[in-house]
């Protein structure tokens, strides 16, 4: 794990793209230019479905990953494909998440397809809300501490229910929803309550305007959305003391 | 409340035959027959195969119908349960200042 698929600086006459950095997006970029958004300077990249195993300060990891909503040949001549799905800056001792985006048919678009992930890597871009609120009358709202990662979200709470969602999302064309990460650390004693969760639109109760639930498992759950059509609210509930680390939320 | 359920995990409100099975569940609390004859119910430890082969385990509460009927004829049923309260408030004369003795 973490050999570097395709390795490099800048750019090289052989290679269909170049990488360049900095928190100004490039003027006149030409086609297939990746721009990682960092005020670190770029010291060289890898593109790997792996983190580069012995990275040095400043180099940038693309993860490759057909989950990409984007693909470029990375040659001039023949072919080597690649997707990138998401760029990292190493610091020198950990991974930094950086935004990234490829100029591609005179404009530059995201890595991630963001009308299929609500949550890619731990990033996303509609309204998140971790919130407490009761169940029912005979609950009370918790509290959550949300922790973002460098992949990933972690969400704690403590006594009471609640949920965390996101939305409004559009489900006209998805099947299903699925979310991923660690639930390992919900509570055994209240496991009837985490559910993978659909809402209409958000009540006074937790379960209030529901429209479609999935027991949460360790790593996650799938419910299946193919008679929904419009936007709705998707997350998750929770009750007591708890910690939910969620990685991928997405439709198919 | 108690649902019945089919071999397609399809949800009844009533059980003619007995030939269904019985679940117990919060999640129809106050939704009309329509509503809920147009979900599925999958039982936590059972699974359920959709027509392109996913497969989904439950405890998984899903509608099968569009939902934007079913969330119509929930309306409506709310809608003709508050006039039907209303009426009864004013066969008995209660105004909404006046308690009921």
């Amino acid at each position: 794990m973490g050999t570097c698929f395709l390795h490099g600086n800048g750019g090289g006459a052989a290679l269909n793209f170049k990488v360049v950095g900095g928190t100004t997006q490039p003027a006149s970029p030409k086609e297939n230019t990746i721009w990682v958004n960092t005020e670190t300077a770029v010291t060289g990249w890898c593109i790997s479905p792996a983190a580069p195993l012995s990275p040095a300060a400043g180099m940038v990891w693309i993860m490759n990953d057909t989950r990409s909503a984007i693909s470029l040949n990375a040659l001039k001549k023949n072919s080597i494909m690649i997707w990138p799905l998401s760029a990292k800056q190493y610091t020198g001792s950990a991974w930094v998440d950086k935004s990234s985006m490829i100029y591609q048919g005179s404009a530059w678009k995201d890595f991630v397809n963001w009308s299929k992930y609500i949550v890619n890597a731990g990033t996303y871009k509609l309204a998140m809300k971790a919130e407490g609120r009761a169940w029912d009358s005979s609950w009370s709202a918790n509290t959550f501490t949300v922790t973002q990662n460098a992949s990933s979200i972690t969400f704690k709470h403590k006594s009471g229910t609640g949920m965390v969602y996101w939305g409004p999302f559009d489900l006209t064309n998805a099947s299903t929803l699925t979310i991923q990460g660690d639930f390992s650390g919900r509570n055994s004693n209240r496991n009837t309550y985490y559910q993978l969760s659909v809402w209409s639109a958000i009540g006074t109760y937790v379960p209030t305007n529901r429209v479609a639930v999935k027991q949460l498992g360790d790593t996650g759950a799938s419910v299946d959305v193919s008679s929904l059509s419009g936007s709705y609210y998707v997350g998750y509930t929770v009750a007591d003391s708890g910690t939910e680390i969620v990685t991928n939320f997405f439709i198919a | 409340m108690k649902i019945y359920i089919d071999s397609d995990c399809k949800c009844h409100a009533s059980n003619p035959e007995g030939v269904y099975t019985i679940v117990e569940t919060d999640f129809f609390d106050g939704k009309c027959r329509e509503l809920i004859e147009g979900y599925r119910f999958v039982p936590s430890g059972q699974s359920w195969t959709r027509e392109d082969g996913e497969v989904f385990t439950g405890e998984m509460v899903a509608p099968w119908k569009d939902y934007a009927g079913l969330d119509a004829a929930q309306r409506e049923y709310e809608r003709q349960l508050l006039a039907d309260m209303q009426a009864a408030l004013e066969m008995l004369e209660v105004t909404p200042d006046e308690e009921v003795a």
